[in-house]
Formats: structure tokens, sequence, C-alpha cells
């Protein structure tokens, strides 16, 4: 485990010591170091802000609760970046239930190469992913940023592995064409901007 | 796990969130904070729970094992002499037979003298002394090896019963020694004798035929009536233990649930609402928790002073904590903040609203018990119900800040304290004990202890009137 020091001059060790015993400052400490990360976490599963916060405060109960059995085998970060897709999978699984996944299979999608995300405000492209319905959301996540196979993510939803697969060709066209109108109304906003200069 | 289909466009997305960060509101960590107050005095609450059961178990076990008891005292003579009736049978003294009928009329006849019925002539018409002496005949040459003084006249067993009755040794024991032996016998050790195997024939004035005990040398039992000597070896180990259990002195513990029972009345509730909003942009609260921990030690002295009723007194140190959510601190002079809750209003006006913070309330008493105690079960293991008043001197009062960020705010007893100094409360429980040696016996005492009185003063405008439930031990020594 690391030993570096962080937030209060507290190392990473000495913050989870404190947590397990219930130190309500180690904990806040805990939560200032990582709830602005984990918070874009919630944010990409959720559909709007105050549900991304909804699962980041029941993702810290967790964490908080069960920080004794955190045996230190993966970096602190991954640990809790994990409960909160847990926590943000078990809400989603809910709605999921409600309306379930179908094939998509019709949908083809080309390997576009490269599509310049840098260009994009990091509130844009999480409003594009809060955008996709609940299933593409939750595969497009798990598939692209997570890096979870078909496979693993049909078993974590209780879906089949095509499904997975059609899920996340749909988020991605839909994704395209997001990005593709966010595109037009970057340039039209700079083009104004220049015209006005 | 990983399998990049496409990487250069799920790398392109995992690249564009990988240092990114969102600033979450800034209430999340209120909301955190209070639901992690919320979820450490509910574990508290379980704790408690776990207390008052063990203690509402104890006190269900001991009721339950007194009934048996007083039950089984009241019933007990009965048994006694169904016992005397199998234990004769199996002896081969067949031939004597408890005639009850004949027992109860004699009993009927009570009012007579016995020295009366006793000079009376064996003419048949008294059964209960046909019988008796016809049982005395069969077992006769174990009255003729025997030798008493003064006691020549029962050689012929046929005037056995009014020998005895007539040298007067029974009309002696029943004026002198009645009480200290058979009587309690009957109700008491009866069985024990009838073990023993022992014949014994024996009336008092006013029972005239208790006991028929089996007896190897009855007459030397009657006439060891007469003698001390005699007198403590047919006395109970036991007895004579439970009457050496006159003094002891004990040391002892308890832990248990502790319910404030805290209202805070209308008018200091709106006062200080007023009192603090005028200046305070966020409204003040404390919230306290349900129920907090109790513990006490000390020591008892107790005396017995009857045979079933006991007295104790002593001196404990008890202390009541009880956590509280807080975003109330006041100011001191030096601007220092200190802990503080909505329950004390109006001890200070210089209040100042923090972010919700943890408080730990404790106070702190010594108390002075006195009690009553019953003996309902008095045997190795006994069973007593205990029961009475404790005056309660206030000692301290302590609002200790659980992160130590804050000072802790401390009322110490006196006329400045928001505390009343004396306070009353009352106390019972159920003592089980268990006689380890002659001298020494350990005790669970399930208890229960109410403030009859506020603990503190009218004029915070708020009541206390501390509850407590709990489980004690105490080690107990036998003067």
């Amino acid at each position: 485990m690391s030993k570096r020091h962080i937030g209060f001059m507290l190392s990473e060790k000495e913050l989870i010591e404190g947590c397990a015993k219930g130190d309500r400052a180690a904990q806040k400490a805990l939560y200032e170091l990582y709830c602005r990360k984990m918070m874009v976490t919630c944010q990409r599963y959720a559909k709007s802000s105050p549900e991304a916060e909804d699962i980041l405060q029941e993702g810290f109960m967790k964490v908080f609760t069960n920080i004794k059995a955190f045996r230190g085998e993966a970096q602190l970060s991954t640990w809790i970046t994990r409960i909160m897709i847990n926590t943000a999978l078990n809400l989603q699984r809910q709605k999921l239930y409600l309306t379930p996944m179908v094939d998509a299979s019709d949908l083809v999608i080309s390997d576009e190469g490269e599509i310049g995300l840098s260009a994009f405000h990091v509130s844009d492209l999480i409003n594009m992913v809060q955008s996709l319905p609940d299933g593409c959301r939750m595969v497009f996540n798990l598939f692209a940023i997570e890096g979870f196979g078909h496979k693993e993510i049909g078993d974590m939803l209780n879906i089949s592995e095509g499904t997975s697969k059609s899920q996340y060709n749909r988020a991605k066209c839909l994704l395209r064409s997001k990005l593709e109108l966010e595109k037009r109304r970057y340039e039209i906003v700079s083009n104004k901007a220049i015209n006005n200069n | 796990m990983k399998s990049k289909v496409h990487p250069t466009y799920e790398e392109e997305w995992k690249e564009a969130f990988a240092h990114a960060e969102v600033v979450p509101a800034s209430s999340l960590w209120t909301s955190i904070d209070l639901q992690l107050s919320h979820d450490e005095s509910g574990q508290m609450k379980k704790q408690v729970v776990y207390y008052q059961r063990m203690a509402a178990a104890a006190v269900i076990f001991a009721v339950g094992v007194g009934s048996f008891g007083v039950w089984y005292t009241y019933n007990a003579p009965l048994k006694s002499g169904n016992s005397i009736e199998r234990i004769s049978k199996d002896k081969g003294i067949q031939n004597l037979e408890l005639d009850r009928t004949s027992i109860q009329k004699l009993n009927g006849e009570k009012k007579t003298s016995l020295l009366d019925r006793a000079s009376a002539k064996t003419d048949g018409t008294n059964n209960i002394r046909g019988k008796t002496t016809d049982a005395i005949n069969k077992t006769s040459s174990i009255y003729k090896r025997k030798e008493y003084p003064g006691s020549e006249k029962m050689v012929n067993p046929k005037d056995q019963m009014g020998a005895i009755f007539s040298s007067g040794l029974l009309t002696r024991y029943n004026t002198q020694a009645s009480d200290s032996i058979f009587t309690k016998n009957r109700i008491g050790n009866s069985k024990r004798v009838v073990s023993d195997e022992r014949f014994m024939l024996a009336h008092n004035a006013n029972w005239p035929v208790t006991e028929l005990a089996l007896s190897g040398s009855p007459i030397q039992e009657i006439a060891g009536i007469r003698n001390t000597t005699k007198k403590t070896e047919v006395m109970s180990e036991s007895k004579m233990d439970k009457i050496n259990e006159g003094w002891w002195a004990s040391v002892g513990g308890s832990a248990g649930s502790y319910d404030p029972q805290t209202t805070t009345s209308p008018f200091a509730s709106q006062a200080f609402q007023s009192q603090t909003n005028a200046a305070l942009s966020v409204a003040p609260s404390s919230t306290r928790a349900t129920i907090g921990t109790s513990f006490s030690f000390g020591v008892i002295l107790g005396k017995r002073i009857a045979k079933h009723w006991l007295v104790m007194s002593g001196v404990n140190y008890m202390n009541q904590s009880i956590a509280y959510n807080s975003n109330i601190a006041v100011l001191d002079a030096s601007n220092q903040s200190i802990a503080f809750v909505a329950d004390l209003a109006g001890r200070s006006s210089n209040i100042a609203t923090t972010s919700p913070y943890t408080i730990n309330n404790i106070n702190e008493f010594v108390s002075v018990p006195f009690q009553a105690g019953y003996l309902i079960i008095d045997r190795k293991a006994s069973i007593q119900v205990n029961a009475g008043v404790s005056a309660d001197l206030f000692i301290r009062s302590t609002l200790a800040d659980a992160s130590g960020r804050l000072s802790s705010y401390r009322d110490s007893a006196g006329d400045n304290s928001a505390f009343q100094t004396l306070n009353w409360s009352g106390v019972v429980g159920t003592e089980l004990s268990y006689k380890v040696t002659k001298h020494y016996r350990v005790s669970l005492v399930p208890g229960f202890r109410y403030s009859f009185n506020s603990v503190l003063k009218s004029t915070t405008g708020s009541t206390l009137n501390p509850m407590v439930w709990d489980l004690g031990f105490r080690f107990r020594y036998i003067f």
C-alpha cells in the first residue's frame, strides 16, 4: 500500500486506519481526496447530477462501512471506484428490471478511427453519456471506459453477451450522432465569435 | 478481463474521463456526516438493546425461579408426609401406618391438653396412640438398648408415649424449641430429616402431631432437644450458614442502557430559537441519540434483619453517557469554540453555529442507595428482589466534541450549575447469587433505576429524568 502523504498530512494507511476506527476527521479527509474523481464516475452512470450525488453518498457510506475489509490488494482509488460502480449498477438494475434491454443487432457500426474527444469539454461528454438510454449507458461505461468484456458485462447485468454487444453498438451510434451535433454547435459558436470579432 | 475490440475509440473515451474531476454539492458531506452519526447511534442502540434483553431475560428467569420456589415452599409439608409414608414402608416398618385421619382427629382436638391426653390410659379410644405404640412395639428392641437419664419409664414400649408425655420433655420442647427446630423443619428441611432415616414422633402445641420422621434413636433425639449440642446437630449446616449471613459487604459494578428522558419546554425552545436565529444564518439544532450507556461501580453493605428480609446501603460512582449531533457551539471570552447542545438553552448567549459534529455528553454522580431485599429462595443459589431509593449526588456534566476540535463544556455541581445537586431515584432489581464458599457469594443483578425528579434545574427550561436498565455483577464477602 502506498505510504504517500495525502490530505492533512495523513498517509493513505493512516487514513484507512482512521476510517476503520470511525474517526470522522479521517473519513472527511478520505472523502475530500476522492469525491471529485468519484463524482465523474457516478455522473457517467447516472441519468442526472442529483442521481449521481445519491450514488456518491451511498457509495461513500459503503466505503466507510466496509473499509475494514480493504486488504490493500488493489489501489484504494480502484477499490473505491469499484464500490461506486457497483452502487450505480445496483440502482440501475432496478430500472433495467422494469425496462429490460433488447438486442439491437440491425445496427452496423464501422470503426471510425479517431473521433477527437479532446475538443469537447468534459461536462458535455458527461451530458452525452447521461442522455443515453439506461441499458446503453451501463454497457458503454463498462465496456469502453472500465474495460470489461461483453461476457463479463452480460454476467453483471444479467443479459446475454449478444445483448451487451448490441447495446454497445447502439450506444456508439447514438453518441456519434450526439458528437456530430455537438461539433456543429461548437463550429457555429466559434464562427459567431469570429464574426463578432 | 480487458478486451479491447476498438482500442482507439475506447481509449479515447477512457482518456477523456481519466483526469476529469467534478466538485459535488457542498451539502453532500453534511448528509454523509449525518448518516454516519445516525448509523453509529444505531449500532450503539443495538448493543444497548442486547444488554436490555439480557437484563429482561434475567428478570424473567428470576421471577420464574422465584415463583417456583414460592410454590414449592408452600407445597412442601404435604410432600413431606407422603415421603414419610413411603420411606416407612421401604424400611420395613410396615406396621407403622400414618393414619392421617387419626392425625387430623388429633389436630382437631389440639385444644385438649396434651398432658391430659398423655395421662389417659391406652384404652383403644385414641387411634393415633394405639397405632403408634404398636409400631413402637415392633421396634422396641431399639429402645430397650438405649439408656437416657431420666427416661427409665420408657423401657416399656407400651407405655412409651405416655411416658414421654408425662415426662414433660415434649411439653418443654414445645415451649422452648419448637420454633427453632420442628417448625423450621416442617417448612424447609423435612425432606432432609426423612432422608436421615430417623424416626421421631413429635408434637407442637399449635400442631399436635406435626412430624413423623424415621430415626434410629427417637428418644435420644427427643431428649436431646433439651440441650444445645443436640439442637445444633439437628439443625442443618445450611441453616447455620444462613444465620451466619447476618452482615456482608459487596463490591461490584453494572452496565446498561441509559435513556435521558429529556424534554425541552416550548417556551425555552422558542426563546433559544429567537435568541440564536437573530444572529445566525443556519438554524441551530442538536439531535440526541435515543439511547445512551450507563455504568456504575461501588461498595454495598448489607444486613439480614429477618428470616427473609435484608437491608443494604452503600456508595456507587455512576456514569451516564449519550451522543449528540449538534451544530451549536458557544464562544468563550477568548472567542474559543466550546461544544454545546440546545438542551442547555439559556446557559449561554454567545452562540455560534458550526458544521455538524458529534458530542459525547457524560453526566457523573455519586449514588447512595437505600434498599430493602426479600429473599425468595434462600439456599446456596439464592434469589432476592431488591427495591428502594437512591440519593444521587451530581458531580459534573461534560459535553465533549468527539473529534476533539472544540473544547469541552463542563458543568460542576453548585449554585451556578444547570444540574440539581441532590436527586432521588427509585431502584428495583433482582439478585441471583451463588454461595461459592462459606464467606463468599457472587451475584448477578439485573436492575432498573428511574429518577423521581428532574436532574436539570427548572431554570434551564428542560427536564432530564434518567432511566437506566442495567446488569450488574457483585462479589459479596459474608462476615
